[in-house]
């Protein structure tokens, strides 16, 4: 739906994006980056706010830059906590989806419905300037799906929201993904974007480090080793067996001699001979835990 | 579809506009200034100006020469920046409504709201200068000809600003020395000068003749009435055909975010 190509962005001498190009699929997409490594600026040049200095973006194979056509596909989340403070929720979202082109009538049933979506009922009816950031946040979320757009841009959703309202806009988003909505997400919260979705864009320094399925992703970081752990009943024997296999690189023992930690070159190729040894001898395993193959690990790896 | 977006942009804007309470205040005053007018002129104290027509004077040197530049400019000026200084605008540009009927829309809204503040407070003006039948020139129609005149010069200025709003960084200070400074100034300059002025073309619309021996004498030169609107007009379809280019290819950071 939305692509990039060669997209790279200057403010001034400052490069915010260099060369990125994607082609966002459908589900959600967690956008992950440190701050100042170009998450905003990308968020802000698909969704036409910006013009990239070099390459192209398209939504629907049009341009998306000031083009009612494409934006129609588009609905957008920024960061930022403004809103026309004197409207109360409801018509804030109301009056956007007649900017979307909704009469009246439609535009108010489909704000109602949405704000119910977000999980904003009662408190839909306050004043803007009377909300917390929580329910804030709720209605840009709900002026960004107001008018059932294929493409969602959410720049920060869940900043300000209390643990409940985190969980239910985190099902929500990931509803939205199984729908078959295009989404991009950007966070900070690393488990956030893990309880949203699998598959990560990572940036740094206005690059894109890697994209794809964060299992794949790690994989593919082979200066790191995949790190296992491993509990049974003969951590020993355990240990000679396996320090035999290729894709094993090491082998280090716990000091209740139960638990052993290995460093290991291809994940997959791993625990495909693990299953066939298990099926043909009990070693008496009890626990299998990867230790490193979690976003946050990547992460790490990558970005510090 | 962009019937509804530009409706509701429209309503939103000019309901802004109307509510503003320092344009009410500048509409009202000019009442107080024709009631205190009145009593000096019961007491006998207004003599020397007995050539005048009080409506006309007003009309002028409040109505066109402070009134309608001062709120063009904060209306013009704010129209759009103000959807920058709040953060709404990336709510606005990420709506399907073409960016140059987004701009009209918020432009009509916002002067049509002035245009209606501005002749109810003309007609009120109007109705109290009736009580010094000393004058003349008191004609209705005078009245509703003025009233078209300050409606082309509030849509003139608000085009002029609104463009100094989208192309500037500093449009309030460069709007007040066009509106202030070279609209008056330039009205002292000999040949063509004046002509670039709006409030020149302004006077001579006007269905009154020019106040002898006052600084709008220096306005007038004879111009052709149809060439005056033809200038305004001309003026207004380039601020405002500029000011649509200019928001065609503006570009909006959301405030607080990171580069």
């Amino acid at each position: 739906m939305i692509s990039l190509m060669e997209v790279s962005r200057w403010y001034g001498m400052v490069l915010g994006l260099n060369r990125v190009s994607l082609d966002l699929e459908s589900g959600v997409t967690g956008l992950l980056g440190v701050n100042g490594a170009g998450k905003s600026t990308l968020l802000n040049i698909c969704a036409g706010l910006l013009l990239p200095s070099t390459g192209s973006v398209t939504l629907g194979g049009k341009s998306i830059f000031a083009n009612p056509e494409a934006l129609r596909l588009l609905g957008y989340c920024p960061s930022v906590d403004h809103f026309y403070e004197e409207m109360t929720g409801l018509d804030f979202v109301a009056y956007l989806a007649r900017l979307s082109g909704y009469s009246q009538d439609e535009a108010m049933e489909r704000a109602v419905r949405t704000c119910r979506e977000v999980s904003l009922v009662e408190e839909a009816h306050y004043r803007m300037c009377r909300m917390s950031k929580g329910m804030r946040q709720k209605v840009k979320i709900a002026q960004a799906l107001v008018h059932d757009p294929d493409v969602v841009l959410l720049d920060e959703p869940l900043n300000g929201m209390d643990p409940r309202s985190r969980v239910q806009t985190i099902e929500l988003i990931r509803k939205l993904g199984e729908a078959g909505k295009h989404i991009l997400v950007s966070s900070h919260v690393l488990h956030e974007v893990e309880a949203m979705t699998s598959r990560i864009l990572l940036l740094d320094r206005g690059r894109i480090l890697a994209s794809g399925e964060v299992l794949e992703v790690r994989e593919a970081i082979h200066s790191r080793p995949l790190r296992i752990f491993l509990r049974c009943a003969d951590a020993r024997l355990m240990g000679a067996e396996l320090s035999a296999w290729p894709c094993v690189l090491s082998v280090s023992f716990s000091p209740d001699g139960r638990g052993i930690t290995l460093e290991v070159s291809e994940a997959g190729r791993f625990y495909r001979d693990l299953t066939a040894l298990l099926s043909k001898r009990d070693l008496g395993i009890e626990i299998i835990n990867p230790l490193d193959d979690n976003l946050a690990a990547v992460f790490e790896y990558l970005v510090k | 579809m962009n019937q509804v977006a530009l409706r509701s942009i429209f309503i939103r804007t000019a309901r802004h506009a109307a509510s503003r309470s320092g344009l009410i205040f500048l509409a009202v005053f000019p009442w107080l200034a024709m009631l205190i007018f009145y009593s000096l002129f019961v007491k006998g104290r207004v003599s020397g100006f007995a050539a005048y027509n009080p409506y006309q004077f007003v009309l002028m040197g409040y109505y066109l020469g402070f009134f309608i530049p001062l709120s063009s400019l904060y209306l013009g000026v704010s129209l759009i920046s103000s959807e920058i200084d709040s953060g709404t605008l990336p709510y606005l540009f990420t709506r399907p409504v073409p960016r140059p009927l987004l701009f009209l829309a918020k432009f009509t809204g916002a002067f049509s709201a002035l245009a209606v503040l501005v002749i109810l407070s003309q007609a009120g003006t109007y109705a109290l200068s009736l009580r010094m039948t000393y004058f003349t020139g008191q004609s209705i129609l005078d009245f509703l000809a003025a009233a078209g005149v300050s409606v082309l010069g509030i849509l003139v200025y608000g085009a002029l600003f609104a463009l100094l709003g989208l192309a500037l960084k500093n449009p309030y200070l460069v709007g007040f020395l066009i509106g202030f400074g070279w609209e008056n100034m330039a009205g002292w300059l000999p040949g063509f000068f004046k002509r670039l002025t709006i409030l020149y073309h302004l006077h001579e619309l006007l269905p009154y003749p020019p106040m002898r021996g006052g600084p709008q004498d220096l306005f007038y030169q004879g111009e052709y009435q149809w060439a005056a609107f033809a200038f305004l007009l001309g003026y207004g379809v380039i601020f405002l055909l500029l000011s649509c280019l200019t928001i065609s290819s503006m570009e909006v950071v959301p405030r607080d975010t990171e580069a």
